[in-house]
């Protein structure tokens, strides 16, 4: 019997226990970890009204509307125009937690674009906020926000300002460009210095740490299998080997040495099947505003490819620095979409446009590598530069 | 029907090993989901039905495991309040990120009748991947730590604990206008612990 109770001491006890914790309260709705994976991290953290369930959608046209009251209120004199586009900025993104990049960078345009705006808060270290949030909205063009700003002269003497930019170069692997930054910093008399000073140890330490990785994986690389270069193939860097997997825009790649594709083009009148080859144009400046402005509506990753035609003197003499060329996308209705230059003079007379290379490449492609196909269709026109060898002729 | 009761029976040196390997994974979870340490230098560990990241960094464990103990000692003999972790900047050292686990411990006697309670070892695991779940959930609303930070350990204490010699007394470490969220909490009907996280959001 003293056992029995003893046991519903310790069971009441027990249930006392259990209440301690709030486990229902826990699982309601307002749990902020239900909506967490619906939740893009931002730079600067999230409030914890952020954070809760919302209970009113806001549409695009209610954000456009709210843009338009602010550009509106920041022309009254004596406002602070800044002040009312960080809020907003904040309010955007407490009610947009995720997606809405091009949505947000075209917002953030307008902001930056009211007449003297970037003049007015030239000195502003609240500016770098919104530099910081056209950066990571931006699409991959982070570096050539921070270059504009620093063109415009906005923060100009802000150590913070350069250090976002170096560490955008180093994230897109252009180490020198990182360093160039941070020496610019200097040049430019950025404080405070200690910021910049400890960016540059930063930088050479996780560099000399990626060098040692490198090289330790590059031993272990040794062990593996190389194909050895020969005739068409191309190499990687100054060595003799190939990839294993060969892609087509490695092979396409005009700097590489090896497969000499330019020269070999510009003596081969004419090519089967109308193919040409695709070329790297120059990137666009980025001083320029209205590149910046449209990197959404250009499709990020290709829209700095042009077809080059070689029939086109005008394009070949230098097609990166043309400024009369536009680029503009071929019409399709697949997923597959080639960029080309906009030349009226290809037009033929019956009003129909040149042919399209895209579908060749992709048929081609298909059925063999791009190495495969040069062996082939540029064997012929390789042997007008190749001498064949006579060993029992005198010299 | 009494084996049942055994496997559950928890007792207060039971609970504070429950409570201190909490600690080690969620501290070493904080370190690494916060980049405070170099990711290369973590090692995945199954635990709790989880994948987590305990450092394999010589220096970071030397000061961790003693730690570890002397709060494991603590806890079982019911003097541990509160243990929190602070996050600052290297260069202004001002404090940017708090992690605070309130500690509440239930009136168990450390032999005897009322040495034990009942609670599923399995349901209070399932507790505590839920706290280390949240951890690593919160870099959706924590902001980025760009500035070289460091990290510290405060422990709140009974006002007549001893500490070792090589403890130092601190103060609070507050974050003033800070944010704070709660997360979860967990109980091994020995020990309840409840989390929350102050930080400066902008």
């Amino acid at each position: 019997m003293e056992n029995a109770q003893g046991d519903q001491n310790r069971a009441s006890k027990s249930d006392y226990v259990f209440s301690l914790s709030p486990r229902p309260e826990q699982e309601d709705e307002n749990d902020w970890e239900r909506y967490s994976e619906n939740m893009r991290p931002t730079r600067r953290g999230r409030r914890v009204e952020a954070l809760q369930r919302v209970e009113t959608v806001v549409d695009e046209d209610e954000a456009r509307r709210k843009l338009e009251e602010v550009l509106e209120n920041s022309t009254v004199e004596g406002c602070d125009a800044l002040n009312l586009a960080l809020e907003f900025c904040t309010w955007f993104e407490n009610h947009f937690t995720i997606g809405h990049h091009r949505l947000y960078y075209q917002f953030l345009w307008k902001i930056v674009a009211q007449p003297g705006f970037i003049e007015k808060y030239r000195e502003d270290e609240r500016m770098l906020k919104i530099w910081e949030k056209l950066a990571d909205n931006s699409g991959g063009h982070a570096r050539d926000i921070y270059h504009y700003a620093v063109s415009h002269k906005s923060l100009i003497r802000c150590a913070s300002m350069y250090v976002r930019w170096s560490q955008c170069n180093e994230l897109a692997g252009a180490r020198v460009e990182a360093r160039r930054v941070l020496l610019l910093a200097k040049t430019n008399a950025a404080v405070p210095l200690e910021a910049i000073n400890d960016a540059e140890d930063a930088l050479e330490m996780r560099e000399m740490r990626r060098e040692m990785e490198e090289r330790s994986d590059g031993e272990e690389d040794d062990l593996e299998e190389h194909r050895v270069a020969f005739t068409q193939l191309t190499t990687i860097g100054d060595g003799p080997e190939v990839p294993i997997v060969r892609l087509p825009s490695i092979a396409a790649d005009p700097h590489q040495k090896s497969l000499k594709l330019n020269s070999a083009r510009k003596n081969s009148p004419k090519i089967q099947g109308n193919l040409h080859p695709f070329e790297v144009c120059d990137r666009a400046n980025a001083d320029d505003d209205n590149y910046l402005m449209s990197v959404h509506d250009l499709n990020v990753h290709i829209e700095r490819y042009g077809i080059k035609d070689t029939v086109n003197t005008r394009i070949n003499q230098d097609p990166s620095t043309s400024t009369s060329t536009k680029i503009k996308p071929i019409p399709s209705g697949t997923s597959y979409e080639v960029w080309t230059l906009d030349d009226k003079e290809n037009v033929p007379p019956g009003g129909l446009g040149p042919k399209k290379p895209r579908i060749v490449i992709k048929q081609v492609f298909k059925q063999m590598s791009f190495e495969e196909y040069m062996a082939q269709n540029v064997a012929a026109g390789l042997e007008r530069f190749v001498g064949r060898i006579n060993f029992d002729e005198d010299i | 029907m009494t084996d049942t009761k055994t496997q559950n029976a928890i007792s207060l040196k039971g609970s504070a090993q429950l409570v201190k390997e909490f600690f080690h994974f969620g501290i070493n979870s904080i370190l690494y989901q916060r980049a405070l340490y170099p990711s290369d230098t973590f090692r995945r560990e199954k635990k709790y039905g989880l994948t987590l990241l305990v450092t394999q960094d010589a220096k970071l464990i030397a000061f961790l495991e003693p730690l570890l103990q002397q709060v494991e000692y603590w806890l079982s003999k019911k003097q541990l309040k509160r243990l929190v972790m602070v996050i600052s900047e290297v260069r202004s050292k001002e404090v940017v990120e708090r992690w605070q686990f309130d500690i509440h411990t239930e009136d168990v006697d450390e032999q005897g009748e009322n040495a034990t309670r009942q609670k599923d070892e399995k349901k209070i695991r399932q507790e505590i991947s839920d706290v280390l779940r949240q951890i690593t959930a919160s870099v959706s609303f924590l902001p980025l730590l760009e500035e070289p930070v460091s990290f510290d350990v405060l422990i709140y204490t009974a006002k007549n604990t001893e500490a070792p010699e090589n403890w130092t007394e601190s103060g609070a470490c507050l974050i003033q206008n800070s944010e704070q969220v709660q997360l979860r909490s967990f109980s091994t009907a020995v020990h309840s612990v409840n989390t929350n996280v102050q930080y400066k959001a902008d």
